[in-house]
């Protein structure tokens, strides 16, 4: 693979769904490597297509550049890019190769993506997206895996930050019409692990109907706008006394109840556990985000409350896991919430 | 037995100095304390806290800030230059 075939591919795989014209290509190839030539682009472009690695179709004066996601060789460049891509990176951090070795060292569950690697290890943290087999769901291979990274995180003196996907949660979060972490993250990842299998899992979800978007821009819930809680608040069933409905951007659940619990506001943070009964999250990427942001203490208490009013296996895996994480809880007000969850028809049987 | 926190040298401590001042709505002053200080001035190799102070307004700007970024330092802030031990700020 020569330097132009991966940039393009590394250029394009962070948004694989987006057609993109020839020059919109090259400027994007320049703002991420540095340099890129028009003629270069077309021409290896060009090659691409006759190898069925990319689509272009003409539209009016200009020609729309898209991965063909159909095509097993797609995969084959792709998971050759990562590579690439991951001996860059390891060359460059020394940690980074040692947060390798140790996740190397472990048992191999599947697909290992590494989020914004740079950025974070100049924070000396390390941001993991792990999907899972569905085989592995529901058993301890998640309370084994949790237990793992910690051990990693306790050897290396370095944060990390996991969210572990099954195939089905993976899905419909990659599926979902609003802003979702995990669309965020995919767009800045690194594949560690089994590169293949992770190009395979998106091209699955593609094969399945879904329309794979990935979204370049972080979302920090911490700097979600007041109009956008409102907003979202009201999406999920709770609509705020005099507060009117004026539109606003979709995020997920989890990043809203993230973003509440951040703002500090104790009225609206009181709304969290009715907002999570009268809808469903993932627990996964709320305790994930919880854990990212410093907000499990609290996160935990509200839980706690929660499971007293409502059954559900997810939210029960969900405190075993905070409780097996040692996390402290930040005891809510019961008769409030509970007051809460009344009023909003939250409750079971209301 | 060793500590739990990194070893933070100078290329790195300026490099995530400069990922808050990205996030920052607006300059602010920060003072370098102790082991921060020195690792700065090339004193000393490296330090294990990050330790901050500054006028007051400016450390809860910066304390604000840093609650965004999730890191994995061990970041103290004071404000107006206090760091005697009986007023231990909470780690950030």
């Amino acid at each position: 693979m020569d330097d132009t075939e991966f940039r393009i591919l590394d250029t394009l795989s962070r948004d694989p769904g987006r057609d993109v014209s020839i020059s919109g290509l090259t400027r994007e190839i320049r703002r991420l490597h540095g340099t890129a030539h028009y003629a270069n682009t077309y021409r290896v472009l060009d090659r691409l297509r006759t190898e069925g690695i990319v689509g272009i179709t003409k539209t009016g004066n200009s020609s729309l550049v898209s991965l063909d996601m159909g095509s097993r060789r797609t995969i084959d460049s792709l998971s050759e890019m990562e590579l690439r891509k991951r001996r860059s990176l390891l060359s460059k951090r020394e940690e980074l190769q040692r947060l390798f070795d140790a996740l190397s060292d472990g048992p191999a569950i599947g697909p290992t993506c590494l989020i914004d690697a740079e950025r974070n290890a100049t924070l000396n943290r390390a941001e993991l997206l792990l999907l899972l087999p569905n085989w592995a769901a529901g058993g301890d291979t998640d309370e084994t895996l949790r237990e793992t990274l910690r051990t990693v995180e306790g050897k290396l003196t370095m944060r990390i930050d996991a969210l572990g996907l099954h195939d089905e949660g993976f899905r419909s979060l990659l599926a979902a019409r609003d802003r979702n972490p995990l669309k965020e993250m995919l767009s800045r990842q690194t594949t560690l692990l089994a590169p293949d299998l992770f190009w395979n899992q998106i091209r699955n979800a593609w094969a399945h109907g879904i329309r794979i978007q990935f979204d370049r821009q972080e979302t920090n819930p911490a700097k979600i706008s007041g109009r956008d809680l409102v907003h979202n608040l009201r999406r999920f069933g709770y609509a705020e006394f005099g507060s009117e409905a004026s539109g606003g951007q979709d995020f997920a659940i989890e990043s809203l109840v993230t973003a509440l619990l951040l703002k500090g506001d104790a009225r609206r943070i009181q709304a969290i556990p009715a907002i999570l009964a009268k809808n469903r999250a993932n627990y996964a990427l709320l305790l994930f985000l919880s854990k990212k942001y410093g907000v499990q203490g609290e996160l935990f208490g509200l839980l706690k409350v929660l499971a007293n009013h409502r059954e559900d296996p997810d939210l029960r895996i969900a405190l075993r896991g905070l409780a097996n994480a040692g996390v402290r809880e930040v005891p809510a007000n019961e008769a409030s919430i509970v007051k809460t969850m009344r009023t909003y028809h939250a409750l079971e049987g209301t | 037995m060793p500590s739990k926190e990194p070893r933070i040298g100078v290329s790195r401590l300026l490099a995530f100095l400069a990922l808050v001042g990205q996030e920052l709505p607006h300059r602010i002053t920060l003072v370098a304390a102790g082991g921060t200080a020195m690792t700065l001035l090339k004193v000393k190799r490296s330090t294990r806290d990050l330790d901050f102070t500054g006028p007051k307004a400016d450390i809860e700007i910066f304390k604000r800030t840093l609650r965004g970024i999730p890191h994995g330092m061990k970041v103290d802030a004071w404000p107006e230059g206090r760091s005697s031990p009986s007023s231990s700020p909470p780690t950030i």
